[in-house]
């Protein structure tokens, strides 16, 4: 049984649903052929992405954040309310942004540190992630879990399994999870799980079960990421199953 | 939450997707110069229209919406066919040497440049910004289905052109 090149290559761009990655996976494990042609897909990808990676670093023209800033003919008023929001911040525009990007991008390579592999490393051992702008995120099997799987629900695919879910500070939905070594934590942003913070579990049993006692086996790093980000309680199951609903869009403020 | 603080924080949205913005209209235009001024432009109308934009819509895909949108209307306004810059000087980079960085760099950007503009709107969006098949489609504003064989025609071109690492060919 071949799979087509188009199916291999919505496998390597996150698209396919949960069964059809199983599969996927299957038939790359059985057959080098087919997993020797994802791996070609999934170079390409890469090779794009880093050759396309720089430009983000440039710093942006001033005439671009200047027309930004100018406001729209028919929304007169605002201008008098951006100009008070700015003199309260006591900060331009463009240097916040400059400071949030910087971040950003220091983000991923941060996690991965965190991790103790390589940048370019854990691609080949966690399909799950990825990172298309510099911005490391859940992908394929996690990325669908963390939007489907209520905490503490076997997985019915991979050995995936979710702590617990919460409101962020900023309104964000998060989800702290475990899969194979790793744990983890996902907040949801612009349609998509980003990874906030990675490690490597110290043991792989019962992780999920036993969050937040004594004797987690949550790595610190992930507890320090949740008790930075959550504001109020964990969700209970209502609240979960309310956020599955609206597919984890901001939460209600 | 009111519209003013909307507005704000959605143009302050927008200042962190400027650099992505930009790296996608230079794809679309292989211009510095006209990526900035087709950028600039997308952002004058993105402000007369902040009210159309959905909070539980994503941001990137309705900022790549009016970027692309700026720059079909830039390609009219110049009278220029689609596919004009297809296969021009694709031949000298075709088996260069993939040893070194600089060189690896060089062939992927002269080997996007050699795809048609739909080819090379589609690989922008889907495998450099990422964005998943479905926002995509609604940015070039075409069904699933053409989006991916329009995907799959950029990507084979891609890999025809460009070396695999490490010899891995079957």
């Amino acid at each position: 049984m071949s799979i087509p090149d188009e199916i291999l290559a919505a496998y390597v761009d996150g698209e396919l649903d949960p069964a059809a990655c199983a599969k996927v996976e299957e038939a790359a494990h059985n057959d080098p052929r087919t997993a020797q042609r994802i791996d070609q897909y999934r170079a390409l990808r890469s090779q794009l992405q880093a050759a396309y990676a720089a430009e983000l670093e440039e710093s942006v023209p001033d005439r671009l954040f200047a027309a930004l800033r100018s406001s729209p003919p028919r929304a007169a008023p605002m201008v008098a309310d951006l100009a008070t929001a700015r003199a309260t911040k006591g900060r331009k525009p463009s240097s916040v942004t400059a400071a949030a990007l910087r971040w950003r991008y220091s983000l991923a390579a941060g996690v991965l540190i965190a991790l103790g592999v390589e940048f370019f490393a854990w691609r080949h051992t966690r399909p799950w992630l990825e990172a298309p702008d510099g911005t490391l995120v859940a992908r394929g099997s996690l990325a669908n879990g963390l939007s489907d799987q209520l905490s503490g629900e076997p997985a019915a695919g991979p050995p995936l399994r979710i702590g617990l879910s919460f409101v962020a500070k900023n309104g964000n939905y998060c989800r702290t999870f475990s899969l194979a070594n790793d744990a983890g934590l996902a907040c949801r942003r612009a349609g998509r799980w980003e990874i906030l913070a990675l490690a490597k579990q110290r043991s792989t049993e019962s992780a999920a079960s036993q969050f937040r006692t004594a004797s987690s086996p949550f790595p610190a790093e992930i507890l320090g990421a949740v008790e930075g980000q959550m504001s109020g309680e964990p969700l209970d199951r209502a609240g979960e199953s309310a956020a599955r609903d609206k597919r984890w869009n901001n939460a209600p403020r | 939450m009111n519209t003013t603080d909307t507005s704000e924080n959605v143009r302050e949205q927008i200042a962190a997707l400027l650099p992505r913005l930009r790296r996608f209209a230079r794809n679309l235009t292989r211009n510095s110069h006209d990526a900035d001024d087709v950028v600039q432009i997308a952002i004058e109308r993105a402000l007369t229209k902040l009210d159309q934009w959905r909070p539980d819509a994503r941001l990137d895909s309705w900022m790549f919406k009016i970027v692309w949108n700026a720059w079909i209307d830039e390609l009219r306004s110049r009278g220029r066919q689609s596919q004009l810059f297809a296969g021009a000087e694709a031949g000298e980079y075709v088996g260069e040497s993939l040893m070194d960085r600089e060189a690896d760099l060089l062939s992927v950007q002269a080997a996007m440049a050699t795809l048609g503009e739909d080819q090379r709107a589609a690989v922008s969006l889907v495998l450099i910004e990422g964005l998943p098949y479905k926002e995509a489609a609604e940015v070039l504003e075409i069904p699933i289905g053409t989006l991916t064989s329009r995907l799959a025609r950029g990507r084979d071109a891609l890999q025809a052109m460009l070396a695999p690492p490490e010899g891995a060919k079957i």
